[in-house]
């Protein structure tokens, strides 16, 4: 359960948290459950470059955010949606449907942080239906990552769409993952 | 026997904080250019894009201007090499003094990793910048110690018992993540959950290893999760760019590697890479964690402090004035050492 402090003593921790991070007052402040302090630790989480802080603050991360809370912020001004972005896992299917909005999102940088969140994902079939309709993206980068998902969830019923994309698809790596999809997905039905 | 149970500590320099001296800057400064080649490495998360546009905003502030007909024209004119892969070049006219008090004008070879979807064209057009240019810095991912880095590293992928995929990454932070939670279960280590699954072909890995630059593969870093990929990755890698095999002119030349911990760097580029040290080669690197908020403060801080004359002392202070003290390695105090070529 969110823990509640005063409103000064809050932004006094969140001042102090921004001018000088450390995990565990961001495993803190992510307890804390206001979403005020998610800019600063997706902050601190993106700035650390190595080590095995990352994690923590990856963690601190995941406590605060939920998929209510980043839908909200995802349809707020450009800064909240770039924020939100880097909150997005394809590894959480509650959030396929958000990093589907993202993909096609105004800002370019809110579309290059949701592109990025398609290179790691667990399977599901939220997920499966985001790569399917990703699949159809203006960018071709985007329609890259859906073809080599479909292909590594391996399901045959994606070989139609797979087979229409490769007759359109104009950008010659895509054309050839989605033909590494197809030709993988075709062996693995075969007997 | 005993001998054998000897655990030997692995060789290394970790450099100085209290450099004696100053670049030698009659040679970095003849025929009254120096030539700097800047490189910003790459971030799974896209924490590089921010330091591309600061960089090259940096420099724009500082007086540099984006004429890459005009800058080529001042290469040839101060009898240095063409550069040979795509890059964004910038001069700045008169920016520095020689020891006469002439000016001094620099162009700056700018080359970044952005996407990573270019990973070894961006390594290419640094190393050659290595070569060519009397100053070459690095700013990015050190990679546990490994060498600088343009591109992804890997795709993971997790096998379920039928054998299909049921997770896929290409960050070695997020496949941390899971391995760590899979093995708390079993009281395995993420590292021994990684080794597990390896051996049993349930998690295969696909390499993509064009963008990095092996300089080091000895593993400086045996607690951490991240190391051990990294460098097994690497060291199964036949076909890795290894920073030894590239050739150097004999002159005289400073690099700076800014990223985490690359004092890790320093043993083999001194050991390794005669050619490179033939002409003199002076090394900046970090001996703690950075961040990438100050990467670009950083590598502009390196401009301004040639083009002041520090000497090496004045150099650290002044990166390190940039790169905030921290304690999350357990490292704190200044960020950077030097590691100098013997005077003539």
């Amino acid at each position: 359960m969110p823990k509640h402090l005063d409103e000064a003593t809050f932004l006094a921790r969140l001042a102090a948290f921004s001018a000088k991070s450390t995990p565990a007052e961001a495993l803190a402040l992510a307890q804390l459950g206001d979403e005020r302090a998610l800019p600063a630790l997706i902050d601190a989480m993106t700035d650390t470059m190595e080590g095995e802080d990352i994690s923590r603050y990856r963690e601190a991360v995941r406590d605060l955010v939920d998929p209510s809370l980043l839908q909200r912020w995802l349809k707020g001004d450009v800064d909240a949606r770039r924020v939100a972005a880097h909150a997005l896992s394809a590894h959480d299917p509650l959030h396929a449907p958000l990093i589907a909005d993202a993909l096609v999102d105004l800002d370019d940088q809110v579309r290059a942080i949701a592109r990025r969140s398609l290179r790691a994902w667990t399977a599901s079939p939220a997920l499966h239906q985001l790569f399917r309709g990703a699949l159809t993206n203006p960018d071709a980068r985007v329609r890259l990552l859906a073809a080599e998902g479909l292909g590594k969830l391996g399901r045959h019923e994606d070989v139609e769409l797979l087979g229409e994309a490769l007759e359109t698809e104009a950008d010659d790596q895509t054309r050839d993952r989605i033909a590494w999809a197809l030709e993988k997905l075709e062996d693995d039905a075969s007997p | 026997m005993l001998a054998a149970e000897t655990i030997m500590p692995l060789p290394r320099l970790n450099g100085t904080l209290t450099p004696k001296g100053a670049p030698r800057y009659d040679e970095l400064f003849a025929e009254q250019l120096v030539t700097i080649v800047l490189a910003v490495g790459f971030d799974e998360t896209g924490a590089n894009r921010p330091v591309d546009t600061r960089l090259a905003a940096g420099l724009i502030e500082r007086g540099f201007k984006l004429d890459p007909g005009a800058a080529l024209a001042r290469l040839a004119d101060g009898k240095r090499p063409a550069p040979q892969r795509p890059a964004t070049h910038l001069l700045a006219r008169g920016l520095a003094r020689d020891a006469g008090g002439n000016p001094v004008d620099v162009v700056v070879t700018l080359v970044r990793a952005g996407d990573g979807s270019a990973g070894g064209d961006v390594a290419s057009a640094f190393l050659e910048g290595t070569n060519r240019c009397e100053i070459a810095a690095y700013g990015g991912h050190g990679r546990y110690g490994t060498g600088p880095d343009f591109d992804y590293n890997f795709t993971a992928d997790l096998l379920d018992e039928r054998g299909q995929v049921s997770s896929s990454f290409s960050d070695y932070r997020d496949l941390e993540d899971i391995l760590r939670e899979r093995g708390r279960s079993h009281g395995r280590t993420a590292l021994a959950e990684y080794r597990l699954l390896v051996k049993q072909r349930r998690l295969v890995i696909r390499r993509v290893n064009s963008g990095n630059l092996a300089i080091n593969l000895r593993n400086y870093h045996p607690g951490e999760f991240g190391a051990h990929l990294m460098v097994d990755q690497l060291k199964a890698d036949s076909g890795v760019r290894r920073m030894s095999k590239q050739r150097f002119d004999k002159k005289y030349r400073l690099w700076l590697f800014n990223g985490c911990r690359t004092h890790d760097y320093l043993y083999n580029l001194r050991k390794l890479n005669p050619q490179a040290n033939a002409g003199g080669l002076d090394l900046v690197a970090t001996r703690r964690l950075i961040y990438w908020s100050a990467i670009s403060q950083t590598m502009l801080a390196l401009v301004d402090g040639l083009c002041a004359r520090d000497d090496y002392a004045q150099l650290l202070a002044r990166l390190a004035a940039v790169n905030p003290d921290g304690d999350s390695d357990g490292e704190t105090g200044p960020s950077h050492v030097a590691e100098l070529s013997r005077r003539p």
